[in-house]
Formats: C-alpha cells, sequence, structure tokens
C-alpha cells in the first residue's frame, strides 16, 4: 500500500520570484525508507515541510500540487530548538499523545518505552533548554515518536549524533520499518544512506531516483 | 525545594489573584507597603531570592522608576517640594502617587516570582483544571514565555556582535545608533520566523487533532492548599475591610 | 621508527606558541552541576585540534568557556598568554573566531552581505577592502546569489555557510568551530575542507568539534576525546 504519494508539488516562498520545488513526484510504500539528498539549499526542508502537510498550511507562499497521506504523520524538523517548547522532556513525550486523548496510564507506557528505545532515561526530568544540541535532537525524535505515526520525516536528524548514538537510532529506524511506517530520512551523510530502500537525489530539475545499493556503491 | 513550593499550582494562582487584586483596588500607600512586606515574606518562604529578582527584571524595574518620575512631575499634587519657577516640579502628592505605583509594580513582580516556582506546565494544568480552555492556557503560557525568550534572544545577539570583534560600547554615537537601528528589524522578524516554528511544532504533533484532549500530569490539591487558600481569602477580605471603612 | 617520529614531532609542539590554555578548568551552569571537572589543556598556534565524544559529553560547554561566552567556575584560562577572563568579549572576538552549534544564534542583520561585512564595517575597515572580502567570501562558500537574502530565512547550510564566512572575513587567529558540517553537502564540506587547510597553511591553529568521521580524518592534527567533562585521550597522528 501506497502511503505516501505526491504529485506535481510546486511551491514559491512569498517574496520569492523562482520556485523551490518545480513539479516533484515521488511515492513510498508503507514499510520502506526512503533516503532525500541533495545540495544544501535544494529545498530538502521544504519538501518535507509540503509531505507533511506544514505547506500550505502553515508556511506562506504559492503551492500547488496534491499530497495524499495515508495515516497519520510525523515531522522531526531540522531545528531542535524550533520543536522543542515544554518545560520538561517528560512533558515533551507527554504532549503528543494527550492530544490524541489517550489514557493516562496508556501515555505513561509509552513515554517510558519511547524514552528507553532513544535512550534519554536519565534526562526525563530535566529541563529541554538544559540540554546538549544532540540531546535535543533525540528529544525532538522521542516526541515524535510517542506519537507513533505512521509516515515519519526526519530532517537530518543523525547529524548532530555521535556515532554510536547515530547507529541506534538507525536500529529504531529499521524496527518502524518492520512495523509498516513509511520513513523518509534527509542526510547528507553518505555512510548513514545504507538504511534505505530508495535514494531520492533532489535537483534543480526534479527528483532524481536512485536504487539503494548502487548509489552508495558508487559514491 | 522548600515545602511551600510543592503547593498546588492553583493554591499559588489564588494567592497571586488575592494578592494583585489587592494592590490594585487599595490606593493607600501604608496598605499598599503592608501588602508589600506580606509579598516579600511570602517570596522567601517560596525560596525566592527576592535580591536576585531584582537583579534580573532590572530594566523593567528602570522602566517602572521611569513612569513614576513623568508622573510624579506632570501630575503635581499638594505641598511643592521643589520648584522651578512657577512650575511645581516635585510635589508631595505626585511623589506619593509615585511611590503607590512602584509599590504596586513591586508586588505584582513578587506575584510573578511566586509563580515561578512553579513550572509553566503545571500552572497551564492549574488553569486548565480550574475549566480554562486548554488552547487559551496553553497559548497564554507561551505568551508569557515569549518575554524571556525575547530577552534571550536579544543577549545572544549581543553576544554575536562583541564576537565579530566590535564593541558597542566605544562606538561612535552615530554608529550606535546605526546599529541598534539594523538590529531592530532582525531582532523582531526573527521572533516571528521563532513563534510560526513554534506554531508549526504544535500543529505537527496532534494539536486538535482529537475532540478530546487527555492530560498525563493531574493535579491534586491537599489539606494544606486548602487551608492556604481559606486564610489567603480571609485575611484578604479583612484587609478589604480595613480599607474601605477607613 | 614510528615511535621515533612521535617523539620528534612531540619536540616540535614543545617548540610551538600556546594559543589557548586551560589550567584546572571547571564549569557549573545553574544547575550546579560540574560540566567540566579539572580540565588541563593546551591548544598551540598552527595546530588542528579536534574534539570527539559522545552527545552531552560537555564538547560545546568547553568551546564556549574557551571562547569567553560563558566564565569557568574556578580555573585559569589563558588566550595567547593573557588572561581570558579578564579580556572583554569583543577583544577575544579580534583574535579568535567562533561558530556555534546551532547558526541561528549568530545571524543578526537584514542581508548576508550585511552580516559578513558587519565585523570589517565598525572595526574601520574601508569601503573597498570590505566590498573585496565580503565578494570573495561569498563567492568561495557559494552563497553570492543570496546576498541579499534575510539571513534568518535561510536553510540551515546556508546559514551555516554565512556563519563561516562571517567568521572568516576577520582573519581570525585561532578558530573555534562547533559542528560545522552540519547541513552542509559532500561539495559544500570539500571547500570547507579546502579553505581550512589554506589556513593551516598560514599558520592559523583551529578547534574542530565534530561528529563527521571524513571531517575529521580529512582535518585532524591532534585528536581530543572527551568523556563526561574530562579529556580522556589526546593524540597525535
Ligand atoms: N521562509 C523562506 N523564505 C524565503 N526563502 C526561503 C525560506 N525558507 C527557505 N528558503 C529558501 O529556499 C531554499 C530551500 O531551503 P530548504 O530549507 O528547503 O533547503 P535544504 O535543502 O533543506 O537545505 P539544507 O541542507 O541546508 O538544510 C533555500 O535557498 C532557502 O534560502
Ligand atoms: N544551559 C545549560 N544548563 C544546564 N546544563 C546544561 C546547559 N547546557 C548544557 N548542559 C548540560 O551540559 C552537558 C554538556 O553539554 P554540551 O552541550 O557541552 O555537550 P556536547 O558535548 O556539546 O554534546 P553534543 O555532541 O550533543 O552537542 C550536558 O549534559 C547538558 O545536559
Ligand atoms: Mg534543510
Ligand atoms: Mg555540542
Amino acid at each position: 500500500m501506497k502511503a505516501v504519494e505526491a504529485r506535481e508539488i510546486t511551491f514559491t516562498y512569498q517574496g520569492q520570484t523562482s520556485p523551490v520545488l518545480d513539479r516533484i513526484d515521488f511515492s513510498l510504500e508503507a514499510g520502506e525508507i526512503a533516503a532525500l539528498t541533495g545540495l544544501s539549499g535544494c529545498g530538502k526542508s521544504t519538501l518535507g515541510y509540503c509531505l507533511c502537510g506544514v505547506i500550505p498550511r502553515l508556511i506562506k507562499g504559492d503551492f500547488s500540487g496534491e499530497v495524499i497521506l495515508r495515516g497519520r504523520p510525523g515531522i522531526v524538523f531540522q531545528d531542535p530548538d524550533t520543536q522543542i517548547f515544554m518545560p520538561s522532556v517528560e512533558a515533551e513525550l507527554a504532549f503528543g499523545p494527550e492530544n490524541l486523548g489517550l489514557p493516562r496510564g496508556a501515555i505513561a507506557v509509552r513515554i517510558a518505552d519511547i524514552a528507553e528505545l532513544v535512550g534519554i532515561n536519565d534526562l526525563l526530568m530535566l529541563n529541554p533548554a538544559q540540554l546538549s544540541g544532540g540531546q535535543k535532537q533525540l528529544v525532538a525524535l522521542g516526541g515524535v515518536l510517542t506519537l507513533s505515526p505512521d509516515i515519519i520525516v526526519m530532517d537530518e536528524t543523525l547529524a548532530q549524533l555521535d556515532a554510536a548514538t547515530q547507529e541506534n537510532v538507525k536500529r529504531i529506524l529499521m524496527t518502524l520499518k518492520q512495523h509498516g511506517k513509511a520513513i523518509i530520512i534527509i542526510e547528507h551523510d553518505i555512510s548513514n544512506l545504507d538504511i534505505a530502500d530508495q535514494i531520492w537525489l533532489l535537483e534543480r530539475d526534479g527528483l532524481l531516483r536512485m536504487p539503494a545499493r548502487k548509489a552508495s556503491a558508487n559514491e | 525545594m522548600t515545602f511551600t513550593s510543592k503547593l498546588d499550582p492553583r493554591t499559588k494562582l489564588f494567592l497571586i489573584a488575592c494578592l494583585s487584586s489587592s494592590a490594585v483596588i487599595m490606593s493607600h500607600w501604608t496598605f499598599l507597603a503592608v501588602l508589600f512586606g506580606i509579598s516579600v515574606l511570602l517570596l522567601l518562604l517560596f525560596g525566592v531570592n527576592p535580591w536576585g529578582m531584582l537583579k534580573k527584571c532590572k530594566l523593567l524595574l528602570y522602566m517602572v522608576l521611569g513612569i513614576a518620575i513623568l508622573q510624579s512631575i506632570f501630575m503635581p499634587a499638594g505641598q511643592a517640594i521643589i520648584t522651578v519657577g512657577s512650575l511645581k516640579l516635585l510635589s508631595l502628592g505626585g511623589l506619593k502617587m509615585a511611590g503607590e505605583f512602584i509599590l504596586r509594580m513591586l508586588i505584582i513582580i513578587a506575584s510573578a516570582g511566586i509563580l515561578s516556582t512553579s513550572s509553566s506546565r503545571e500552572i497551564i494544568q492549574g488553569l486548565v483544571q480550574c475549566k480554562l480552555p486548554y488552547e487559551v492556557a496553553l497559548m497564554a503560557s507561551l505568551g508569557i514565555r515569549f518575554l524571556p525568550v525575547f530577552a534571550e534572544e536579544f543577549r545572544d545577539t549581543m553576544i554575536a556582535i562583541q564576537l565579530r570583534g566590535v564593541d558597542f560600547k566605544t562606538l561612535p554615537f552615530k554608529q550606535k545608533i546605526e546599529v541598534m537601528g539594523s538590529l531592530f528589524q532582525p531582532v523582531v522578524a526573527g521572533a516571528i520566523i521563532k513563534s510560526k516554528a513554534l506554531a508549526m511544532s504544535i500543529e505537527m504533533r496532534g494539536f486538535r487533532a482529537s475532540p478530546h484532549r487527555s492530560s498525563y500530569l493531574v493535579l491534586k490539591c491537599r489539606i494544606r492548599d486548602y487551608v492556604i487558600m481559606i486564610s489567603c481569602g480571609i485575611l484578604t477580605a479583612l484587609m478589604m475591610f480595613c480599607y474601605f471603612s477607613i | 621508527m614510528a615511535c621515533c617520529v612521535c617523539r620528534l614531532e612531540r619536540q616540535a609542539q614543545m617548540n610551538k606558541a600556546i594559543a589557548i590554555e586551560a589550567r584546572n578548568l571547571s564549569f557549573a551552569y545553574q544547575t550546579k552541576i560540574n560540566i567540566i571537572k579539572h580540565l588541563n589543556l593546551s591548544l598551540y598556534k598552527g595546530e588542528t585540534v579536534v574534539l570527539l565524544g559522545a552527545n552531552g559529553g560537555g564538547k560545546t560547554t568547553l568551546g564556549k568557556l574557551l571562547t569567553g561566552i560563558l566564565k569557568p567556575s574556578s580555573g585559569e584560562l589563558l588566550l595567547f598568554g593573557e588572561n581570558l577572563s579578564m579580556l572583554p568579549l569583543f577583544k577575544i572576538g579580534q583574535k579568535l573566531g567562533y561558530s556555534f552549534q546551532n547558526p541561528v544564534q549568530q545571524l543578526f542583520t537584514v542581508s548576508v552581505e550585511e552580516e559578513i561585512a558587519f565585523g570589517l564595517k565598525y572595526r574601520g575597515a574601508n569601503a573597498e577592502e570590505i566590498s573585496r572580502v565580503t565578494e570573495q567570501l561569498m563567492k568561495l562558500f557559494e552563497i553570492e546569489h543570496l546576498r541579499d537574502a534575510f539571513p534568518l530565512n535561510l536553510s540551515w547550510g546556508e546559514k551555516r555557510r554565512v556563519v563561516l564566512a562571517s567568521c572568516l572575513a576577520l582573519q581570525p587567529e585561532y578558530l573555534i568551530l562547533d559542528e560545522p558540517t552540519t547541513g552542509l553537502d559532500q561539495k559544500r564540506i570539500d571547500i570547507l575542507n579546502r579553505v581550512l587547510n589554506n589556513l593551516r597553511q598560514e599558520g592559523v591553529g583551529m578547534l574542530l568539534i565534530s561528529h563527521n568521521q571524513s571531517f575529521v580524518r580529512e582535518n585532524a592534527q591532534r585528536i581530543l576525546r572527551m568523556e563526561k567533562g574530562a579529556i580522556v585521550d589526546d593524540l597525535y597522528l
């Protein structure tokens, strides 16, 4: 089943003259991981916004095209400072499931599970403002995972993590994939593309699809 | 953690509601001085250092002081203390009024200090359990947080400027004004960008996705909370009675 | 043989002038927990040091201490022989280039061009020099097309390049870069590598904090590993 389908996405930021994204098409099956890569400033984060509906709902500009999502989206933004807003890590993780109206017991279980999985158990009672850059990225990821999204977009979430933590997050993603989640990671580091089933290269004239293994071998 | 800072946030909300509404209603400096004394005492009880607080809101205090001085100059009343020609520069009435204004502001600042011993999450939950809609409570708390965030942003900017090797203090006056003017737009635009990003984050985490919102944190009032609330209510009523019967 | 070379290099290090020195440095945030614990460290002029370590180990904190943004709780810091805690931040900024882990914190003007020119402008450079340096750096980091863009609207990697260009415009004697590769694609990392290599040839010392292994391999002459606020490994390559 296709979890995400995008047709002819075109977007121009307000005040800009040329579009950042120009008629982009793609689709992703549930249970697949796609890695989106491309030069800095080519529009990867913008594509991520379109994919989960932030564009056109919350960012002004000229949008056309269609995005079909089968399931709940969750996005980890590139800048964790703008994502995290609760005064404690625990509250941050609770925010999503609270919005879904889950009972307290279930929320407690989710927080415990995700904190354990992501490795932020020791941070639960801390104020996120007092965390290191990498720790903030983990908390941002945790806050999205407790929402239990079906479609996950991660915007360079691995970038500020140390090697061991990167491996752990990649393991988590493989598990989520087995549970039928559709995952899109935005990533520059070639060594992290090994978990992807598809590699999408975003360029001026569109999205270039590359078979996963060959691409990482070539580079 | 002192005994008092573990109080239910609703108790604290009630306390400061009593304090600040009394401060607004009563306009007699002896009553205000008593209220001020009480609020300092409360701050100490809650484990907040009043002196440290004063230092933190230095800028706000200067503003209050400035307004007070203007007030006493432009609304002279009663006996003149300093006169320039026929102009009453400082009068007893004006001075009294300025003093009352300062006391009032100090009481309100102290109330904020009492509230700051609870995290914003507890306060939101307190308001929600008082039947305020969650959205309103969240927006209010984010709005209140906006000021410190703004201050922090400004501090970051000052650090960034100095790291470029520029000494703001010794710049010629013209350039100082130029820099200050040029900072205005980025700081404001930056704050707007930040708040938009915040809205994005809130929305993408399922806010309003379901008609019913649950809460992981649940507050329970204990006996001491009720005792404090009731005695605070009685005290306030007594003070009001004294004030109006004078 | 290898050992011999190693010793010779050590000897050479001994003769090198110290750029930054930390003596028994400790630091705690308001939370009162010591994040940096009795740390001793000498960083030399013209040497590239890479600081590695797990998330939350204290790398950023150390970088900010060495730049004077944070003040040590105890211990001593020397910058080119001067007591760093006595120096006002702008004096430090005239010698040291620092880039934050999150580039947003460092952008405060209305356009990319002004951002890069800011330091030069208010330190009395003439218009000609300002425009020469700015143009050169914008070209180098491939941000010419963004010259009029509002810095806070840029993508993360574009912001990063603007910040790096603004640092380098001032020709610092020492550089501290906190995770400078985040948001940069391989092409731009290659450019950064080239730039850093040129600076190295000119004798500029630097402390690079990074998790990017190929970037580390490309630049490191000496590797420090940090764990829970202490340097646990100090290795010359
Ligand atoms: N709010 C905005 N207004 C105007 N232009 C914008 C805005 N946000 C982004 N842009 C521009 O759109 C382009 C694409 O930005 P985007 O953030 O999508 O890039 P990216 O591929 O994620 O880059 P990076 O790898 O550096 O994060 C950039 O050139 C950027 O300057
Ligand atoms: N403002 C702060 N207040 C209190 N504690 C803080 C603050 N900033 C950081 N810390 C704590 O200090 C420790 C070190 O943080 P630091 O940012 O220096 O780590 P780091 O090595 O740079 O990690 P990363 O690789 O994730 O960037 C962390 O445990 C963090 O929780
Ligand atoms: Mg991006
Ligand atoms: Mg760091």
